[in-house]
């Protein structure tokens, strides 16, 4: 496993995580995971991230004030938003908030389109 | 000679005591007099009620019971304030007391004390006074029976006031729950004396008022001036009176032959318990007997005495004394036949002279009378009038029927919910007469005898003319004066409109929790859905030699080639890709039903003006082609049709959306029509469209020939997973989106009704959005 972009993986759902996780890993990316905001945030305090990769709707601190939280710490890491609301459309409602997601994605997507929007953020850097 | 004639009146008069009885002036004094007493004995009870519920009197109740809880030598005096206030605006009451009980259980008496009285007993501590009152209280408490208001006669004779006395909740407050109270008036016989008076004054009689045993409660003779009889006679006479007929209202009879009296055996007043009284009043014969000439048959009869009596005279030559006589005989004859103008000359003051005026004096009362009736008769006729306007504009429909069930009343709204006319039904037995109505006789029975009004149900009913209409049912009782239930009152109100309108919110206040649990649903299994999906992919990733990182990890492993390439086979003979293969087709296509669901709530989306019929055009040709995709059956074998009715107006919409929504009314159509003509080759298969619209809506109809939608099948059409195509054929979800589309989506209507042919039509209503002046 090469060393470069490392991205953080933040879903309450251990299933979603953990096949999140294990893809990027395969795909050749250093990749550090959470459960919650608070755990989130505590990594992205200690290590600066090359891409962060959130739920929006998790228990305790939501993807949004997560999201908020984030760009305070490091504004130029790019945040792809992952939902499971139809009706939500995460960009608009973000910058409502303001901040803008770089990219969202709606579950159950295909994990492809996943790898191409990664790929697309950190320009093929980092990936083996 | 004209004595004799007053001799042979007197004694036709006589032997006619029934008429007298019913017409006497005597007997008009006393119903006179006795509608005043009863009045004043009525009053108080109501006095008592009002009182004893009066917020003020409550009031003053409790600030004086908190004063004398807390600061035991000083009075605050409000009680006593109110009560005083009171009698200055009643002074026929003789005084005003309220006693307060209280009692440690149920089974202890009641200790009872004086809290207020007015005017202050004669003498401090209230001696024989307050001990009456105090008695009085714990009678009423220890009866109940009792506790209802009811005149207490005082013992002492001859008495001064009645007394009334009632049971006073007090409210609850701290420290007073489960206290009560007695109120108590005197009613000054004063009072009833002046009435009494009145009556006398005006009649010349003397007035006589006894309790039930006959003593004299107050007699009231008439000043001397304006009557010659000496007033000892009259009194003695009229205590003679003798036999009193029960029910008989008013009794005549005579004392010595020369006094004439009158009297009202035991009365009772409506509110009051029985007191037993009696009145009676005694008349001079002349002031009791002319007065009956009114009577129309007696007057016949005595126009005929005067007549023979005026021959005589005439016969005697005493030709003087008849042209009088004649007069008077004559206004006789026509008063009898009902002339009340006629009056006759006074003449002189000899009997003749007082016979005319007598005559005069009765002539007016009689005219007065029947002024006042005439005018009574005109108020009445008036408000029965204003009376049946109002039960006649009253939309619900209002019978009245009396005991027998006999109606009584039967307004036209009545008339429109059961097409039987008023004047066919009027005075006829309800429960016979109208057949529909019988089943209500039990009913209306449990109204008669427990005097409840009973509240029924809604029910259909069948309006005149066909068509089936619901409504409610309600039945009330008739209260008399008495107190006794005289008739029932049936009110039936129609209320189909409000049915449908409630059914219709019911419908889309469910429809619109569908929704919401559908996205909230689809929401919740994307997740697990998600799971599924992407351990697969890195299954297969990380399992096959197929995959470059499977193949790269086993070299990093330390397999050689040939070892994968066994690994790869074996895979294979396990069918292991296939059954990947299979779990991701599972899993997309639950995907596929999650985002329609999804649909549910799709809102808000863009919208552009667009004419229907075009929408109707585009959609038959997204018809075509998906049909013409299919092969298996022939668009072209259904007969199409477009009808346009009128100006259509254009709507705003989401055009695809509502393509989506025709579209999915014809595919579910054709597909109804093509099931037909499997089972019956010679179907004509035909699906018409019909636009049509006003100011406010567009409506698109989307009607088959089919065999149309069942009662039980149209009431759960537009909920998801309902389906009445076989299995495979459909998801059971375009007619719910469908419907949220054009309701939620568009703030439009859709329903189904039946066609005409007896297929299904799918109406949606749209409506219209005026463009908003000036907008680009």
């Amino acid at each position: 496993m090469s060393e470069g972009a490392r991205i953080l993986v933040v879903d309450d759902e251990r299933a979603v995580r953990e096949a999140v996780v294990d893809f990027l890993e395969d795909e050749g990316y250093g990749v550090a995971s959470a459960a919650c905001g608070a755990d989130a945030l505590e990594l992205a305090r200690a290590e600066r991230f090359a891409l962060c990769i959130l739920d929006l709707r998790m228990p305790g601190m939501s993807g949004t004030e997560l999201a908020l939280e984030l760009r305070a710490l490091a504004p130029s890491t790019p945040l792809l938003i992952i939902t499971g609301s139809p009706d939500f459309v995460p960009g608009k409602s973000l910058r409502a908030v303001g901040i803008g997601a770089d990219d969202t994605l709606v579950k159950p997507y295909e994990l492809a389109t996943l790898a191409e929007k990664v790929r697309h953020r950190l320009g093929g850097e980092g990936a083996s | 000679m004209v004595l004799a004639s007053l001799a042979l009146m007197s004694q036709c008069t006589a032997d006619r005591e029934a008429v007298l009885r019913q017409q006497s002036e005597a007997s008009l004094v006393l119903v006179q007099m006795l509608d005043g007493i009863e009045k004043l004995l009525d009053d108080p009870s109501r006095d008592l009620l009002t009182l004893s519920r009066a917020a003020d009197f409550h009031d003053a109740i409790f600030w004086e019971r908190s004063h004398l809880e807390a600061e035991a030598t000083e009075r605050s005096g409000d009680l006593r304030r109110f009560l005083a206030g009171f009698r200055a605006k009643a002074p026929q009451y003789r005084s005003l007391a309220y006693l307060t009980a209280r009692r440690a259980s149920e089974d202890t008496p009641w200790s009872v004390t004086v809290l207020e009285c007015v005017p202050a007993p004669p003498c401090a501590g209230g001696g024989s006074f307050a001990e009456g009152l105090l008695a009085t209280g714990r009678a009423l408490l220890a009866d109940p029976r009792t506790s209802e208001i009811g005149p207490f006669l005082p013992d002492e004779r001859p008495a001064v006031s009645v007394r009334y006395a009632t049971v006073v909740e007090e409210r609850e407050g701290e420290g007073l729950r489960g206290e009560i109270g007695v109120l108590v008036v005197d009613l000054d016989l004063d009072a009833i004396a002046r009435e009494m008076d009145r009556a006398s004054r005006d009649s010349g009689a003397a007035v006589t008022l006894r309790d039930r045993d006959g003593v004299p409660l107050r007699a009231l003779e008439p000043a001397p001036a304006s009557a010659p009889v000496s007033a000892e006679r009259i009194s003695a006479s009229s205590v003679a009176l003798d036999p009193i007929r029960p029910g008989s209202p008013v009794h005549v009879g005579y004392a010595s032959g020369r006094v004439l009296g009158a009297t009202i055996p035991r009365f009772a007043p409506t509110r009051v318990r029985a007191l037993g009284w009696s009145l009676s009043l005694a008349l001079p014969p002349r002031r009791a007997h002319l007065p009956v000439l009114l009577f129309p048959g007696e007057i016949y009869l005595l126009t005929g005495a005067l007549a023979i009596v005026v021959s005589a005279v005439c016969l005697w030559g005493l030709g003087w004394a008849t042209r009088p006589l004649r007069d008077l005989a004559a206004a006789m004859g026509r008063t009898g036949e009902g002339d009340l103008r006629t009056e006759v000359d006074e003449g002189a003051d000899d009997e003749i002279g007082r016979l005319a005026r007598s005559f005069n004096h009765m002539v007016r009362a009689l005219r007065e009378s029947r002024a006042e009736l005439a005018s009574q008769l005109e108020e009445s006729l008036r408000l029965k009038t204003t009376l049946e306007n109002v039960i006649d504009s009253t939309p619900s429909a209002v019978v009245v029927v009396d005991r027998h069930g006999h109606v009584l009343q039967w307004n036209e709204a009545a008339e429109r919910q059961t097409g039987r006319k008023r004047a066919a039904v009027l005075g006829t037995s309800l429960f016979t007469e109208v057949a529909e109505l019988a089943r209500y006789r039990a009913s209306f029975e449990r109204v008669l005898h427990e005097g409840v009004p009973i509240q029924g149900a809604r029910e259909p009913y069948t309006i005149p003319g066909g068509e089936t209409g619901i409504r409610r049912l309600s039945l009330f009782p008739v209260m008399s004066a008495t107190g006794e239930v005289s008739g029932v009152v049936l009110s039936s109100e129609d209320v189909t409109q409000e049915e449908r309108i409630e059914r219709m919110m019911v419908h889309a206040e469910k429809m619109a929790m569908i929704g919401r649990l559908a996205a909230n649903m689809a929401h919740e299994i994307k997740n697990p859905l998600a799971g599924i999906l992407w351990n697969l992919h890195n299954l297969e990733r990380r399992l096959h030699p197929a995959s470059p990182v499977a193949h790269g990890r086993m070299l990093e492993a330390g397999l050689g080639p040939e070892a994968i390439e066994r690994f790869a086979r074996f895979l294979d003979a396990q069918k292991i890709p296939h059954y990947v293969a299979v779990i991701r087709e599972c899993g997309l296509r639950a995907d596929g039903i999650v985002k329609t669901l999804g649909d549910f709530s799709a809102r808000g989306e863009k919208q552009v003006e667009a004419d229907p019929r075009t929408l109707i055009e585009s959609t038959l040709m997204l018809a075509r082609a998906a049909f013409d995709l299919e092969k298996r059956n022939d668009f072209r074998d259904i007969d199409l049709a477009v009808e346009v009715d009128g100006e259509i107006p254009r709507i705003h919409c989401n055009v695809q959306r509502i393509e989506q929504v025709l579209l999915n009314l014809v595919n579910n159509a054709a597909q109804a029509l093509f099931n037909r003509r499997q089972d019956e080759p010679s179907f004509a298969p035909r699906i018409t469209f019909r636009v049509r619209g006003d100011d406010e809506h567009a409506r698109i109809e989307v009607e088959d020939n089919g065999s149309g939608i069942s009662p039980e099948a149209r009431e759960h059409i537009f909920e998801p997973f309902f389906t009445t195509k076989e299995v495979g054929e459909g998801t059971g979800l375009g007619l719910s989106i469908s419907y949220l589309i054009v309701t939620e989506g568009h703030g439009g209507r859709m329903w189904v009704e039946d066609g005409a042919s007896g297929g299904a039509r799918f109406v949606i209503e749209l409506p219209v959005r005026h463009a908003v002046e000036g907008a680009a």
